[in-house]
């Protein structure tokens, strides 16, 4: 099968459980579209106005976003708004699941605004590690922007047979599919 | 109780607006009328509630007599200012007030039998929210005093709700203990949370978007509830520290309902979202998206394969089934104070 352009050679990974590869890119990139990135620009936008709670929380919510989405790489399931057994750390790994804790822990346990700001880039290196995973060559542009939203919609068109042929919930919100 | 004004509303609306060189008067102007003049429209979201910032979008509610509608927001860019506009149906809105005169005339929990109904209820309550804090920029007399009953029904809705998720998310918290450390402890941080949200609520704190906890309670001036709030922020990365972390939320949890009187509440559970059972032989998978699953091997050959779904019982009642099944992610939990 050919792989690419036919120029650099791409090297083959073996994955062994096709599924939930499918899991991690399709629940993945509608995460990081439609809520790890608006949850990053709210972070910024939050200390601009010096509401430090919320930037706790927000940081504290892009871990575990990321982490979630890690654990369709191991034993996690996807996502189900209201389910209170979920278990966003299903399978991952001890030391990874400290690793993204730690990230947002700059903001989470900040002392005030200013080091909250300076705690913003770990949280960035946390999730552009889950964008280099997604497959992304850069930083996707926001979806709250003119110039994210056309660029979302056709990975979505991408997404949607992968989605469907690994028979997984659809991530998309079903009022989407019936737009007029 | 101080619930927020339509003047103090209009107020961060103006402010925010002026920092974009608009003003409140060019926002009907971004209401497409293709789908017909709106009976009311609303302006909402955090930026009228004063927990705005310069990335924050301005969320329009539109609600137009046509039934060939979604709830699919519609974006507009004016001057770098997003606008996200949602149309509602009249035909929705209209069953809504006397809904809610009903769920409140129940007792201290929403009465939420399934999945489906959590997910009904919290839909409902999303967009409702936006319209009881919401500030009307133009609408119909009839539709002006439909928002005001509206308000006048909406706490004791939006404190139930938090109660009752309170109590659904500290039972979970109680059996995954024994499963996930790391899950317990989130889910007990989660279950104060909700808990000092229907303490918000009952303050006058009434916006649903439970991402502004922090704030509310900064703006109540609860300094000590702060305090904790910060502690709950703070997760455990291992199961000792999570075994630490859950026993010290589970305390403030306590403190916190000690004077609701909450029931001891009956557990419903039943099949999460995507389970399915596959069958061969003696044999019963029951799995979830084809991730999952428990199998079931019957001990002869005309013996019944099943499992105990769904299963109404409390706490105390749960067998290992129960937990194995609860431990592979395959079931939603359902709190009632009445058994079904």
């Amino acid at each position: 099968m050919a792989v690419g352009a036919g120029g650099q050679a791409v090297t083959p990974r073996v994955v062994t459980e096709p599924r939930r590869w499918a899991a991690f890119h399709t629940s993945g990139v509608y995460s990081l579209l439609m809520g790890i990135q608006a949850a990053q620009e709210d972070l910024v936008g939050v200390l601009e106005r010096g509401h430090l709670e919320m930037a706790r929380q927000t940081a504290r919510k892009i871990a575990l976003m990321c982490l979630e989405l890690r654990s369709l790489l191991h034993d996690g399931l996807p996502d189900d708004d209201g389910d209170v057994f979920a278990n966003p750390f299903a399978g991952v790994p001890d030391e990874e699941v400290a690793s993204a804790l730690e990230a947002a822990a700059g903001v989470v346990r900040a002392a005030d605004v200013a080091s909250a700001r300076s705690g913003i880039e770990a949280v960035d290196e946390l999730v552009a590690a889950l964008v280099r995973d997604l497959g992304y060559a850069g930083v996707p542009p926001s979806i709250r922007t003119p110039a994210g939203l056309y660029p979302a919609l056709r990975t979505t068109r991408q997404l949607l047979p992968v989605n469907k042929e690994a028979h997984l919930p659809l991530v998309f919100e079903a009022s989407w599919l019936t737009a007029p | 109780m101080t619930v927020i004004s339509d003047a103090v509303m209009r107020r961060h609306l103006d402010e925010f607006l002026d920092g974009h060189g608009l003003t409140v008067s060019d926002i009907p102007s971004e209401v497409d009328r293709s789908l017909g003049e709106p009976v009311l429209v609303v302006a909402s979201g955090s930026v009228l509630q004063g927990f705005g910032n310069p990335s924050s979008d301005v969320d329009l509610y539109a609600v137009v007599d046509r039934e060939s509608i979604t709830d699919f927001p519609m974006n507009t860019y004016r001057d770098g200012l997003h606008f996200d506009i949602t149309f509602l149906k009249v035909s929705w809105l209209s069953g809504q007030l006397d809904a809610l005169r009903t769920a409140t005339k129940a007792g201290t929990l929403l009465v939420l039998p399934d999945r489906e109904s959590w997910k009904a209820e919290h839909r409902r309550l999303t967009q409702l929210n936006r319209l009881a804090l919401g500030l009307a920029l133009s609408g119909r007399d009839e539709w002006r005093g439909w928002q005001a009953e509206l308000r006048r029904l909406w706490p004791r809705q939006l404190t139930t709700w938090w109660k009752t998720e309170a109590v659904r998310y500290r039972t979970a918290a109680t059996v995954l203990e024994d499963i996930h450390p790391l899950a317990a402890a989130l889910r007990h941080g989660d279950a104060y949370l909700r808990a000092l949200s229907a303490l918000c609520a009952e303050a006058g704190e009434l916006y649903f978007m439970d991402k502004w906890l922090g704030s509310k309670l900064c703006r109540l001036g609860w300094d000590d509830l702060v305090e904790r709030f910060r502690a709950v922020m703070a997760l455990p990365a291992d199961a000792r520290g999570a075994v630490e972390y859950s026993a010290r939320i589970a305390g403030w949890y306590a403190e916190a309902i000690a004077a609701w009187d909450l029931p001891e509440p009956w557990l419903v559970l039943h099949p999460a979202d995507g389970v399915r059972e596959w069958r061969a032989n003696r044999k019963l998978l029951v799995q979830r998206y084809g991730l999952r699953g428990v199998e079931f091997v019957a001990e002869h050959e005309k013996q019944a394969t099943s499992y105990d779904l769904p299963w109404t019982g409390r706490l105390a009642d749960l067998t290992d089934e129960h937990r194995t099944l609860i431990r592979e992610g395959l079931v939603w939990l359902s709190v009632l104070e009445d058994r079904p």
